[in-house]
């Protein structure tokens, strides 16, 4: 169970981390100032709550995942099976 | 477009007045049309017991708000007096020429992009020219759509249309049958089970109803309207490379997002049981590409309760004769009847566009596809306002007429009319790559439309991020976006961007 709570906070804190980067742009871009101008703020916050959520809900969202798998594979039998 | 200055606007329901607010304010000169004696199109003279399906919150413009002391699920009339109230505080009601049908809209082509507009006004043809053009008349026209079954001319009984059922009184101590399961059967059927005898509601096919509270417990509005239910649906025309992210590797988790929905509502609302016929309610297409379909509605919370009662008998077939007292359904039952009620909506219709405009829209069958659901590139300075459907479609309305206000102010560039019809082919190969098919297919958005107000937004140059406060992010997946959210937009007050915005 704790290896799996690892695994789960490990991969959410890597799609986080690619989310914020992503969103961390897309705000920058959007938002006017000076060239010289250093880190964008509004952006930033963004960006850490991304990969906050991402890590605290990673396992959660990784169970589900699992979840969602077998029973959509298990449908997919069902249907196969009854469709002949 | 710098040089419009008189604007015509066709129809008074909300995109046209929220069409005609817009423009006033920014100086233009504005003539509303409406055919009617009073302003509000669908809500100046709907069906007994008709209303505003969503709560008030959602149906709101978004510089309006509703009054505070408003039923939370508006009625039509009160909804009627807060159009009316819209108008005369934004004082543009001089602007709407009542009892005016519009018979013919020519473009002047040959010589401008400007167009002549032929009006009856009490009975008397005027025409007159319009630099811009605005067809805010909705999706449909008033003409119903009424489908005709063998043995008419037999039935002794009445056979209206669901527009004809104005009071109680066609229902009052009647076995009535309704057909179709639209938001308008369900609620002459509810009407009919309050007033008549036996009441029937004959449908083809079922939709996955909107619970006004998701389990008795959520408002609908946090489990559909924020950004995570438009990233669950079937993939957007332009998606984010997050969204995209989701539908490849995380395709379990949307899959189950919707299942888990079906699971609740069908629960809710005791879909699998048995109804009369000995079928069900479950819809055969799964929820997430149903929601955008013709039938989907928010349901009212007696409807389910009282097939279950056997209040109503629900057929999940069709009509296939009349006899001189009633209906033969094509499942054989026999059904006595002496007032058949046909909510079956209206058609689509723009019979005052010249040949040329209704040419260059084309006749495809599930409606007209236009660039921004507003323009087409071969028909300058006419647009039109409405033709989005949405869950909150005064708040899409007002963003339309807000982004048209900036494009005839010149603060943003359309692109050349090739591109802009390429664009129109995307918006129809993507639609009909996972939309079911619908007369309308053309218009509807739904869940996708937080999807087209960001383009919207963006388009005109403001951050589509428009949640404020420390929980701004959270804000900005979970919480249903509002009507209110865009408030200092569609009012004009943000700060533009210097330059033009070139559109692509």
């Amino acid at each position: 169970m704790t290896l799996f709570l690892w695994i789960g906070t490990a991969l959410g804190a890597t799609v986080g981390l690619l989310h914020s980067v992503y969103l961390y742009r897309e705000i920058s871009a959007r938002t006017e100032r000076p060239a010289s101008a250093g880190i964008n703020s509004r952006g930033f916050y963004y960006a850490v709550w991304t990969v906050g959520l991402w890590s605290l809900f990673g396992s959660y969202i990784l169970g589900l995942w699992l979840i969602g798998s077998i029973a959509k594979a298990l449908v997919r039998f069902r249907r196969t099976f009854s469709a002949r | 477009m710098a040089n419009i200055k008189r604007i015509a606007i066709v129809g008074s329901g909300i995109a046209g007045l929220a069409s005609a607010k817009t423009f006033s304010e920014q100086g233009l000169d504005c003539v509303v049309y409406e055919r009617s004696d009073r302003l509000g199109g669908v809500w100046a003279d709907g069906y007994s017991n008709f209303g505003v399906q969503v709560p008030k919150e959602l149906y709101e413009f978004p510089d309006w708000p509703m009054p505070g002391d408003a039923p939370h699920f508006t009625p039509g009339p009160v909804f009627q007096q807060y159009l009316e109230d819209y108008v005369d505080h934004f004082k543009f009601r001089s602007c709407i020429r009542f009892n005016a049908s519009v018979t013919k809209l020519e473009s002047q082509a040959n010589t401008s992009d400007a167009w002549t507009v032929t009006v009856e006004i009490d009975g008397k043809t005027q025409r007159e020219d319009f630099d811009f053009v605005v067809i805010a008349t909705g999706l449909y026209s008033n003409v119903p759509k009424a489908p005709s079954y063998p043995g008419e001319s037999e039935f002794r009984g009445a056979i209206l249309h669901n527009s004809e059922v104005k009071t109680r009184t066609p229902l009052t101590g009647r076995n009535v049958v309704v057909v179709g399961y639209g938001k308008s059967a369900a609620d002459i059927a509810l009407e009919a089970s309050e007033v008549g005898k036996d009441v029937h509601l004959v449908f083809r096919d079922t939709h996955w109803p909107v619970p006004r509270l998701v389990a008795g417990v959520l408002p609908f509005k946090w489990g559909a309207l924020n950004r995570l239910a438009s990233a669950c649906m079937p993939l957007y025309q332009r998606p984010s490379p997050i969204e995209r992210g989701l539908h490849r590797f995380g395709q379990p988790l949307v899959w189950t997002f919707w299942r888990i929905f079906e699971i609740v509502i069908r629960v809710q609302y005791r879909l699998g049981a048995e109804i009369a016929n000995g079928k069900n309610l479950l819809p055969s297409a799964p929820i997430e590409t149903d929601a955008c379909g013709e039938g989907s509605m928010v349901v009212h919370p007696d409807f389910f309760p009282r097939i279950h009662e056997g209040r109503i008998s629900a057929h999940r077939t069709e009509i296939d004769r009349y006899t001189s007292d009633g209906v033969v359904l094509k499942d054989g039952i026999e059904i006595s009847t002496d007032c058949v009620v046909l909510a079956t909506g209206w058609k689509s219709e723009f019979g005052y566009l010249s040949d040329d405009a209704r040419t260059a829209l084309g006749s495809d069958d599930d409606g007209f596809y236009l660039y921004r659901h507003m323009l087409h590139p071969d028909l300058p300075n006419l647009a039109f306002v409405g033709r989005a459907t949405a869950v909150c479609n005064i708040l899409t309305d007002s963003l339309q007429a807000r982004w048209l206000a900036e494009l005839i102010a010149g603060r943003i560039v359309l692109p050349d009319p090739a591109d802009m019809r390429r664009e129109i082919e995307g918006i129809k190969t993507w639609k009909r790559s996972w939309m079911h098919y619908s007369p309308a297919r053309a218009t509807r958005l739904f869940l996708h439309a937080q999807h087209y107000h960001d383009e919207l937004m963006t388009d005109i140059g403001v951050d589509p991020l428009r949640k404020r406060g420390l929980f701004a992010p959270l804000k900005e997946l979970f919480a249903p976006y509002e009507p209110r959210d865009y408030r200092a937009i569609v009012a004009g007050e943000w700060k533009r961007p210097d330059k033009p915005s070139m559109l692509r």
